[in-house]
């Protein structure tokens, strides 16, 4: 075990080798550039498009197999296959908007049809592939789930140019991007082609995903450009944030997945880099300080308290019994009740000033209607805490409250 | 109808006070081949507000998208002073009935009034501070500096219209086109926005509203097109809002009989 933790270190940190160190370069890369451009993906919600298109590339891979060892007596030459790729997921998106455009069937029973038939046909050329050229096509199932064994340095490059171009366009093309994915109509109204837009999104999508394929594997490489967004969602309520956020899970969790898989050379590298951009997923799930599942279940709580105690004294202020279990039970720990249900001391004076504070909110709620809207805390905090004091101690005067100490 | 309307404009102020801002030409729009619209031709005028009335379904909603090309034009002409739409679309600002959005998109109001400097700010050009303040302003314009912070999906509907009117604002064009900014605006925001509206043509801005409520049109506007998929009358208020064009526009549906000639719209939807 161990072994195995400085084995990974070793790679993580780039000691394990010239190999090693060029595909989890490599990887990072790709993860980056298909977190940045899925975040625009996941905006224009064509995540299931993507999907459609990545397992239309088998097809094509497999066809220039054959092609290119007829031709050229190499079918394993990458730049074949990836032409390939790229040409039946071109053709895989048109049947899609095809489907769409001149069928009453909907996007998403397009891109079942689509998905399935592609793939399908792939699959059965793959087997005939296998069955003629024995041995020659060993490659070729790597497309589907991924390797990244045989990475060479014009792969790697290929990679990093690609990162480079679509790093480009994010930067170059944000605003558009942006204005493209949440209202299309003023983008038109403001002369911007849509069209094009749509095409360039698309375009770098597809160069993510053909690039790829071969580490990744096309039944998982769609999830490079899915789960990192999704995961800087709950991080920021910024589109350029949740870019950036993005595109560093997206290489992290390549960069942690890839070198995973130099340590367990029997794992397949797309099924370790998906696990580990899914750990990340879940951990932001959790732990976001804005949108996280923890953090919105301690707000709640706070929340609840709040009100409960807040209501519980303003009803003791009016000599008012408290019913409530809960309420009962937060002012039994403040010491406001004691055990037999009877007012503290304590428990009058707490009331006396809450009466004051609520009394204070209302008069601002009324003062100043649309402040005390947009207050995310109005009568849930002391107003002293929330708006300034010299707001506080005029709305005091205006009471006519006399002497009111703000701190006690 | 342009001709009358220019006639009055002189009569008014004893000269040309203000030159055709907006000007739409035989406009004629089908949605599968249903004629919604039939060759409109209408102008605005700078430093003037319009008013566009008409029933539910008369066609004002498809006349703004189509004269900006929004949906495809069977015939048709827009020019915006004097320039081709294609040109012109930097002096347009367009607020649709409804702003068909993701609510949940990561935006806050600011962010939101912030798209309408994109069109200025150019290539490659980040938002900045000043950019900021120019939105907060737009969004203290319409009261909703408060909320420049909030996530757009949590605003009330009223407020989430005031936020994308801000956005209008924010676009310092020459014409702003409103779809029924005031739909689901409370009467003292109706109030206020309305007021920016006034001073923007008091600064020799084009406003064109769409409007549905017929007691108000009259003391808010200075013309006013009545529509029902042809157009019905066009110009200053006191001159072409009749008691016999608003029956011709709504054809019996304000309560009066329908009476005499079928005119216009009224006759073409009789026989569809
Ligand atoms: N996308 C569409 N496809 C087909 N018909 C449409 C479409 N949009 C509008 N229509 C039809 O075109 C006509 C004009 O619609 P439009 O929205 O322009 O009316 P409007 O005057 O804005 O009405 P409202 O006062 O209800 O907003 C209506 O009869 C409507 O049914
Ligand atoms: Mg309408």
């Amino acid at each position: 075990m161990s072994e195995f933790l400085a084995e990974l270190i070793k790679a993580l940190t780039l000691q394990a080798g010239y190999n090693t160190s060029l595909v989890l370069v490599g990887a990072a890369l790709l993860g980056g550039a298909a977190g940045g451009i899925g975040v625009f993906v996941l905006l224009r919600k064509r995540s299931l498009v993507s999907d459609a298109i990545s397992h239309a590339t088998l097809p094509g891979v497999v066809l220039a197999f054959m092609l290119a060892s007829y031709f050229f007596d190499d079918g394993r030459a990458l730049w074949a296959l990836l032409i390939g790729a790229a040409f039946s997921a071109v053709l895989g998106a048109l049947a899609v908007e095809w489907i769409v455009r001149y069928t009453r069937l909907k996007e998403d029973a397009a891109i079942g049809t689509v998905l399935s038939t592609f793939f399908a046909l792939g699959i059965v050329l793959l087997t005939l592939v296998q069955s003629v050229y024995q041995g020659g096509q060993a490659g070729l199932s790597d497309f589907i789930l991924g390797s990244t064994a045989g990475l060479l340095y014009q792969d790697a490059l290929l990679i990093a140019v690609s990162a480079f171009v679509v790093g480009l366009v994010l930067i170059f093309k944000f605003k558009e991007l942006t204005l493209l994915c949440f209202d299309i109509t003023f983008a038109k109204a403001q002369g911007y082609n849509v069209a094009s837009l749509d095409r360039l999104l698309l375009f770098l999508l597809l160069a993510v995903v053909v690039i790829g394929l071969k580490t990744v594997g096309l039944v998982l490489v769609i999830a490079l450009t899915i789960i990192p967004p999704v995961a800087a969602r709950f991080w920021t309520e910024r589109v350029s944030h949740m870019v950036l956020i993005a595109t560093f899970i997206g290489a992290l969790g390549s960069w942690f997945g890839a070198a995973l898989s130099s340590v367990a050379t029997d794992l397949p590298t797309g099924g370790l880099i998906v696990l580990t951009l899914f750990s990340i997923f879940l951990i932001s799930l959790l732990v976001a300080p804005k949108r996280g599942a923890l953090a919105h279940a301690l707000r709640h709580k706070l929340f609840q308290r709040r009100v409960h105690e807040r209501q519980g004294l303003l009803a003791i202020s009016r000599a008012e019994p408290v019913f409530d279990p809960l309420t009962q039970k937060i002012l039994r720990k403040k010491r406001f009740l004691r055990a037999d249900g009877a007012v503290t001391e304590e428990g009058h004076q707490a009331a006396q000033k809450m009466a004051r504070d609520q009394v204070l909110w209302n008069a601002y709620h009324q003062a100043y209607p649309i402040e005390a809207l947009a207050l995310e805390d109005w009568s849930l905090r002391p107003i002293e805490e929330v708006i300034p004091k010299d707001l506080v101690e005029e709305l005091s005067e205006e009471l006519m409250l006399t002497k009111v100490r703000l701190v006690q | 109808m342009s001709a009358l309307s220019k006639q009055s404009l002189i009569d008014e102020t004893g000269f040309i006070s203000s030159k055709v801002a907006f000007d739409v030409s035989g406009l004629t729009v089908a949605y599968d081949r249903k004629p919604v619209l039939w060759d409109v031709s209408f102008q605005a005028h700078s430093g003037r507000i319009t008013a566009i009335v008409g029933p539910n379904g008369a066609g004002k909603s498809t006349f703004l998208k189509a004269s900006l090309g929004l949906v495809p034009a069977v015939t048709g002409q827009t020019f915006i002073l004097g320039e081709a739409l294609k040109e012109a679309r930097k002096n347009i600002a367009y607020m649709p009935q409804r702003a068909s959005v993701d609510w949940d998109f990561p935006a806050s109001a600011l962010d939101v009034v912030m798209m309408g400097l994109y069109g200025r700010m150019g290539f490659l050009r980040w938002p900045s501070q000043h950019h900021r303040e120019q939105a907060l302003s737009c969004l203290d314009q319409v009261d909703m500096a408060d909320f420049a912070e909030r996530q757009i999906g949590q605003l009330s509907g009223g407020q989430q219209q005031r936020v994308f009117m801000a956005r209008a604002l924010a676009q310092e064009a020459e014409v702003y086109l409103m779809d029924e900014p005031f739909a689901g605006v409370d009467a003292a925001t109706e109030n206020v926005i309305f007021k920016t509206l006034k001073a923007l043509t008091a600064e020799g801005k084009t406003v064109i509203v769409v409007h549905h409520d017929l007691d108000t049109v009259r003391k808010m506007f200075d013309d006013v097109l009545l529509i029902n998929r042809q157009v019905i009358a066009n110009g200053p208020i006191d001159d072409v809002m009749s008691d016999e064009a608003l029956r011709r526009t709504y054809s019996g549906r304000l309560g009066f009989h329908k009476a005499g000639e079928p005119v216009g719209g009224a006759a073409v939807q009789a026989h569809v």
